[in-house]
Parts: C-alpha cells; sequence; structure tokens
C-alpha cells in the first residue's frame, strides 16, 4: 500500500485551518476591543471583516498571511486616531442642529493616505517580486478591513476619502518598496 | 537530501508553500515506514506510516521554523507507533510472571507503564520528546539546555495532571 497522499494533503490544508482561525481569532479579538473602546460596542461587529481576511490569508500562507497581519495591525491606526478631532463641525448633532455641517472627505484622504504611508513601515521583506505584491495584497486587505469598522461611524464621502486615502498611501508603499528591493 | 534541505522544505511547508508538500512527503514516507517496520513488523508498518504522516502534515502549520524536523517528526513517529502497539497488544495472560517481585508487584508495575505511555501519548510534541529523552527513548531534542529543562518541567506538569485526572491522586 502506498501514502494515501490525498488524505495527508487534506489533513495539511485542515490543520492549516485550525491554526489560521486559532490566531486570527486572536487578533480579531483585539480589533473588536479597539472598535469597542474606541467607536462603540455595536460597531464590534465589524470585527468579522478582519476575522475573515486573516483566517483566509493566514491559511493561504507565506507573503499574504505576514501582509495581512502587519496591515491589520497598522489598521488598527485608524481605529484609534480620533478622526471626529480632525472634522470638529460635522458630528451628527451640529448637522442636525444647523442643517450645515462642513464634512471634509479631503481631511480622512489625507489621514488615509497617511496611514497607508505608514504601512511602508511595517511591510513584510521578500525576496521575490511575487512575493512583495502578494504581501502588499495582505497589507492593504488587513488594513482596509480594519478601517471599514471607522468607516461605518463616517459620513459617506469621509468613508470614501479614507479607504481611497488607504489604498493610495499603500499603492506609493508599496512601489517605494519594490524600488528599494530592486536597488538593493 | 541532506538534512539542511529536509529543514528548509519543512520550514517552507509551515509557511504555507505547498510546493513543498509533495518532496517533503517523499522524503518522510520511507523514513516513518522504516521506523514502523523495525518497530511492529510489516504486517501494521504502513498504516503506522500513514497516521505519522497525517499527525506530522495536519501539524506543518504549528512548525517552529528554524528547528530541525527529524527529531519533531520521529517523536511524533514514536508516539504513533506506541499507540498502535497499544491497541494491538493483547491482555496480559495470567502466567505472565515476571522473574523478579511478587506478582502483584509485576502487575502494578506493567500498569503503572501502561498508564505513563497513555499519558505520554496524549502530550503534546514537545512535552513528549522531552519525557521521552527523559526516560532514554528517544534521541534528546535540539533545543538548549535551558529551554529543555523548561520542556521537562512543564511536561512532567502535565503529566501529573493527567495521571492525576485518570487515576486520582
Amino acid at each position: 500500500m502506498a501514502a494515501d497522499v490525498a488524505a495527508l494533503r487534506r489533513a495539511y490544508e485542515l490543520g492549516r485551518l485550525r491554526v489560521a482561525a486559532t490566531r486570527s481569532v486572536a487578533v480579531a479579538t483585539i480589533v473588536a476591543l479597539a472598535i469597542a473602546i474606541s467607536i462603540g460596542r455595536t460597531s464590534a461587529v465589524w470585527a468579522l471583516a478582519p476575522l475573515g481576511v486573516l483566517a483566509l490569508s493566514m491559511w493561504q500562507g507565506g507573503a499574504l498571511g505576514r501582509g495581512a497581519v502587519r496591515g491589520t495591525l497598522a489598521g488598527l491606526l485608524t481605529i484609534v486616531i480620533p478622526l471626529a478631532w480632525l472634522r470638529p463641525c460635522c458630528d451628527a448633532v451640529t448637522m442636525a442642529a444647523t442643517g450645515a455641517c462642513c464634512s471634509m472627505p479631503s481631511v480622512c484622504g489625507v489621514t488615509g493616505a497617511i496611514l497607508g504611508l505608514a504601512t511602508a513601515l511595517v511591510w513584510p521583506r521578500e525576496r521575490s517580486p511575487r512575493d512583495h505584491a502578494l504581501a502588499g495584497l495582505g497589507v492593504a486587505l488587513g488594513a482596509l478591513s480594519v478601517a471599514v469598522a471607522r468607516c461605518s461611524g463616517l459620513f459617506l464621502g469621509e468613508s470614501i476619502g479614507l479607504a481611497l486615502g488607504l489604498v493610495a498611501g499603500i499603492a506609493v508603499s508599496f512601489a517605494a518598496r519594490a524600488r528599494l528591493t530592486a536597488d538593493s | 537530501m541532506n538534512e539542511a534541505e529536509l529543514d528548509a522544505l519543512m520550514d517552507r511547508l509551515a509557511d504555507g508553500d505547498r510546493a513543498a508538500f509533495d518532496p517533503l512527503h517523499a522524503e518522510l514516507w520511507p523514513r516513518a515506514l522504516r521506523l514502523a517496520r523495525a518497530r511492529l513488523g510489516d504486517a501494521n508498518a504502513e498504516d503506522a506510516a500513514q497516521s505519522t504522516l497525517l499527525r506530522v502534515f495536519s501539524r506543518a502549520a504549528e512548525f517552529e521554523r528554524g528547528r530541525p524536523v527529524l527529531p519533531w517528526f520521529y517523536a511524533i513517529a514514536s508516539n504513533e507507533i506506541r499507540a498502535i502497539q497499544r491497541r494491538a497488544r493483547p491482555a496480559p495472560a495470567l502466567d505472565e510472571r515476571a522473574a523478579e517481585g511478587t506478582p502483584e508487584d509485576e502487575l502494578g508495575h506493567r500498569e503503572l507503564r501502561r498508564a505513563l505511555d497513555r499519558a505520554i501519548a496524549d502530550l503534546d510534541d514537545d512535552a513528549a520528546e522531552a519525557i521521552l529523552a527523559m526516560l532514554e527513548r528517544a534521541p534528546r531534542p535540539d533545543a538548549t539546555p535551558a529551554t529543555f529543562r523548561k520542556r521537562v518541567s512543564r511536561a512532567y506538569a502535565r503529566l501529573r495532571l493527567i495521571l492525576g485526572g485518570a487515576h486520582g491522586r
């Protein structure tokens, strides 16, 4: 009898899934706590997004998994930074009372871009261009999966600004890191 | 393939590189089979090798990168083979007498030994590896003396818990 290779592969994938699920639950719990404290308890349900992203990317493993973990942790900054301070006249009460609100999606866009650029600091070092791209995808998915929780508490324009800024910042970080890797 | 290449393959598999699966399987299967044949004979060897590799691959994602793969692999293989031996072993015959000690002593020792083997099988790989090394039934794992002492200490604590739970304190 030769080895049942299909069963061994299945065991390997299930083992990876088990480990990925356990680790992603741990990280998602931290994200949920941060969201509950910073945004509100009802918003903690958004931690399901990083949970899903982390579970899948860690199961897949490699550069994608490493990028997703770092992206998620970097994305926590969007939760921790109090964006309301950057738009003092744009809270819901003011808008309801005066009908006029200086909604400033550009501020969120700039914040997102800065956060996206900051992901360069946590970018995993990968050897091949393919792994570098996968790590970039992981960072983007991880950061965005956390940012959706912040966006859920923002107005549409702000949310789009934050998300686009984040993506743009990550893209610039990605290109800069790729160039540095190619030069070295 | 030398051990360093094998370690590198295991690191890649632990990292999620599926391309490392086939070469690693090709290397580990004959080793598992050889060990199982040596300990169990031909009859159960392939089953034992298969269940060893099932356990190895299902725990591959937990493998600590940078560690040598073979001690980890052989600890798992030894556990699996012992489990199979336990399942296959018939109940002790009454006339199985020891040359030394009373029959009661011998029975007691045998029961203790069996309980210990069962408890070791329930331990995680690191702990089982440490205990087996202490009992001189497996090679000492490739860890620093301090790490090894910690593992042994944790393993004894866990063994006490398991044996205490199974047999009362």
